[in-house]
């Protein structure tokens, strides 16, 4: 890919925090601005339309997670789908005493809610994880009591790609709590990888287009049938009254089309990107001494940190040679507790200031890997020269 | 009736013969930040600039207007006819709009010899019409809720509102200054400080790709946007500076690398004071706020430029120079989180007190490279109007 500005060569490795609409969707979203144009609450014939394309999105989504239509809710994405569960799920429980159990390193939109109630009296447990980002079962067996009502586990890790065990989660919070709840951000894991509510008994899930080749500001959650949850939104009544608010039908509609586009190939993709990941990992340990990949388990993200090196110049200077990565989360680049994941995996100083995130899709060609590693190799070797000149 | 800003200079009414250019001078900066404005008009009247606007306009345009070096306040003003019916209705208008005042003082001026009412009288009248139309209002001479001031010249000025600026002298009247600018909380405040005394401002932005990045270019960028409130026109100097950067960093001694680095910083931005006419150097240097800035430090720096350099936070306390950077507006900007090169390649052990004997011998094996390179640099410069 060619950027417009520059001319420059452009390696996109950033999929992870967005990733570009696909052509397809594009040309959906346009057309449904067009031809949707009605509000989907309205009586009249334009308003049934829109409420009917929308509804067969809804369908869609259901089938792609073995829910049902009914349990399926509109969002703008990712962050609002975490804050509505999980604030709609303590906002509505009337109990006195109350637990609510996450891990330590999630997305900011679930932890900074989780530290909210913290802060406002509510007892909130923090689940540590290993060094691969993975939490302990005896840790949430001991965590788990009878006032618990809520359990937020992310499946897939933004930062790291580490892949939480949400099956044997889930059955060790049922067997022991069943009235306890289980909710999963699954941002970096729809249609990425395979997921069993059922299997999982998981009561809600949090889902974005964004991050499939999808529009940004339009996503879903999943929530268990018979599940009430206090809304964020108040007004129109839109979504069961769970979400007011007039959707956003070419949104949702290039959501479908995103959908459309990976269902039934993305179990295949995930050799290939394995494949890709461990190519880059190889190549970069040929070249490179002092590095360290963190995290396991999602072939999309590759987590790595150089000694001796700021993840923040080595960002700019690959974006130099027009290759695109980050630094941790896109999100959390804006907060001052930075790098909060790598602290607790436990990541020593001198590799933590020098961590990157490369994520990637299937439209990575074996050149694009190689000159990647090539100006890895460069910068990384550049930067330790002078960050660490020897002394004379 | 027609809506003005009555705007008053204090210490450049001092200036002797040079008045006339002082005035002439804060009337074109005036226009200058009001150049959006298509109702605004400014004039002169005796010891007054007047700003006349259309009142969908006057709130914004006071904002920018208070922002301009060289005035000491500004009153929101009613302009009518001077005669003294008028002015009569005026003032009962004007009160009926204040409903809660329960006391008021009318301070009269005549400035215009030829009105026949003389300034006790005038404000003696008004007060009594305002008495005989409001049954629950007094008049408080020493602390009253609401004072009604009169100008009585050509036309007669009506106002209660007293809103005071900056002071300063006019921006431009004391030459131009080229001010090191960084992304950092310092060095706009210097320059803000430095255009209060009238200079006009260069600025000069080292920008170190990839060691900065370029939202911290923009930050940069964004922070002048906000200085040219009240400086007036700003040009950007950013100057690519990763080359010279690196090169000190690979040939110099890591404790000497800060020293060096802004020894080099000072000799592009006075090349680039020599381009523009500028006839002085700017810096945000506070005594002893980090290790280059002690006194040997700043001694190291200052002994490469040939003209003055201008330290006007030399003596400030990092606090007060937060409470300025909150007051016009940069703190915010200042504080966001990028990376800036000063502190990219802060060495463990910097040297905080240099000789210049020391630094000098450092450098001799840069020297010659180090010519051509800040050739390049300032030529290839890329300059940012704002």
């Amino acid at each position: 890919m060619k950027s417009a500005r520059t001319m420059q060569k452009e390696i996109y490795l950033d999929y992870a925090a967005t990733t570009p609409m696909d052509q397809r969707v594009i040309d959906r979203v346009s057309q449904a601005s067009k031809l949707y144009y009605g509000n989907p609450s309205s009586l009249h014939r334009l308003g049934m339309e829109a409420e009917q394309a929308i509804a067969a999105v809804r369908k869609n989504i259901a089938k792609t997670i073995n829910c049902q239509e009914s349990e399926v809710i509109f969002t703008s994405g990712g962050t609002e789908g975490n804050n509505m569960i999980i604030r709609g799920i303590v906002e509505k429980s009337r109990r006195e005493k109350m637990r609510i159990i996450t891990t330590a390193i999630e997305h900011p939109s679930v932890l900074d809610v989780f530290s909210f109630y913290q802060s406002h009296g509510i007892d909130v447990v923090f689940l540590e994880v290993d060094e691969n980002g993975l939490i302990a079962m005896e840790d949430l067996q001991a965590a788990l009591n009878e006032h618990t009502i809520l359990v937020s586990i992310m499946g897939v890790n933004n930062e790291l790609g580490t892949i939480q065990d949400l099956q044997a989660i889930g059955q060790l919070i049922k067997k022991s709590y069943p009235k306890c709840l289980f909710h999963s951000d699954f941002v970096q894991g729809y249609l990425k990888i395979p997921l069993d509510i059922k299997a999982c008994r998981l009561d809600a899930i949090t889902i974005c287009a964004h991050k499939i080749f999808g529009p940004k500001g339009a996503g879903a959650v999943y929530l268990k049938k018979g599940l009430m949850t206090k809304p964020l939104l108040l007004g129109g009544g839109q979504e069961q009254g769970l979400r007011s608010g007039t959707q956003n039908v070419p949104g949702i509609l290039g959501f479908d089309e995103a959908i459309n586009l990976r269902k039934d190939i993305y179990l295949q993709d995930l050799e290939l990107l394995q494949r890709m990941r461990d190519q880059l990992i190889e190549m970069l340990d040929k070249r490179l001494t002092d590095i360290k990949v963190n995290g396991q388990g999602s072939p999309y993200i590759l987590n790595v940190s150089f000694n001796q090196v700021r993840g923040e110049v080595l960002l700019h200077s690959l974006e130099g040679a027009g290759i695109f990565v980050s630094t941790g989360s896109a999100c959390s680049s804006h907060k001052k507790e930075k790098q909060y994941v790598l602290k607790a995996i436990g990541l020593p100083e001198d590799f933590k200031e020098g961590t990157i995130r490369i994520s990637f899709s299937k439209d990575i060609t074996d050149q694009d890997l190689e000159y990647t590693a090539e100006q890895i190799e460069k910068s990384v070797n550049s930067l330790r020269k002078l960050i660490r000149p020897k002394r004379k | 009736m027609e809506h003005v800003i009555l705007v008053r200079y204090g210490e450049i009414a001092l200036k002797g013969l040079n008045r006339r250019y002082f005035i002439d001078l804060l009337v074109k900066n005036i226009k200058n930040t009001l150049r959006r404005f298509e109702s605004a008009k400014v004039k002169k009247i005796q010891g007054r600039i007047i700003v006349s606007i259309n009142e969908a306009e006057l709130s914004e345009a006071m904002q920018r207007v208070q922002k301009v070096f060289g005035i000491i306040s500004i009153s929101p003003a009613i302009v009518i006819e001077s005669k003294m019916d008028v002015i009569e209705e005026q003032a009962i208008k004007m009160m009926a709009e204040v409903s809660d005042a329960k006391t008021f003082k009318v301070t009269a001026k005549r400035g215009d010899k030829r009105f026949p009412i003389q300034s006790p009288e005038i404000g003696r009248r008004l007060g009594g019409v305002i008495l005989d139309a409001f049954e629950d209002l007094k008049v408080d001479l020493f602390e009253p809720d609401f004072n009604l001031w009169v100008e009585v010249r050509e036309q007669t000025y009506m106002y209660h509102q007293f809103i005071s600026c900056n002071g300063g002298l006019p921006v431009g009247c004391s030459g131009k200054g080229a001010l090191l600018l960084s992304g950092g909380i310092d060095s706009p405040i210097a320059g803000y400080q430095m255009a209060k005394r009238g200079v006009e401002l260069t600025c000069v932005y080292f920008h170190s790709f990839p060691y900065t990045s370029d939202r911290a270019k923009q930050k940069v960028v964004d922070l002048a946007k906000i200085m040219s409130q009240y400086c007036g026109k700003i040009q950007l100097y950013v100057v690519p500076f990763t080359e010279i950067q690196t090169k000190i960093v690979e040939l110099c001694p890591p404790r000497q690398t800060t020293i060096i680095m802004r020894r080099y910083m000072m000799r592009i931005a006075e090349m680039i004071a020599e381009k523009e006419g500028a006839k002085s150097l700017i810096t945000g240097e506070s005594l002893g706020q980090v290790a280059s800035q002690t006194m040997e430090g700043l001694g190291a720096t200052n002994a490469v430029a040939n003209i003055p350099v201008f330290r006007p936070l030399i003596g400030f306390d990092k606090t007060e120079i937060v409470e300025i950077a909150q007051r016009i507006g940069t703190f915010e900007t200042s504080i966001l989180p990028y990376e800036d090169c000063c502190t990219i390649f802060v060495p463990k052990h910097p040297e905080t007190k240099p000789k210049v004997s020391a630094i000098e011998k450092s450098e001799e094996s840069i020297q010659e490279i180090m010519v051509d390179m800040m050739t390049t640099a300032v030529s290839d410069a890329e300059i940012i109007i704002l």
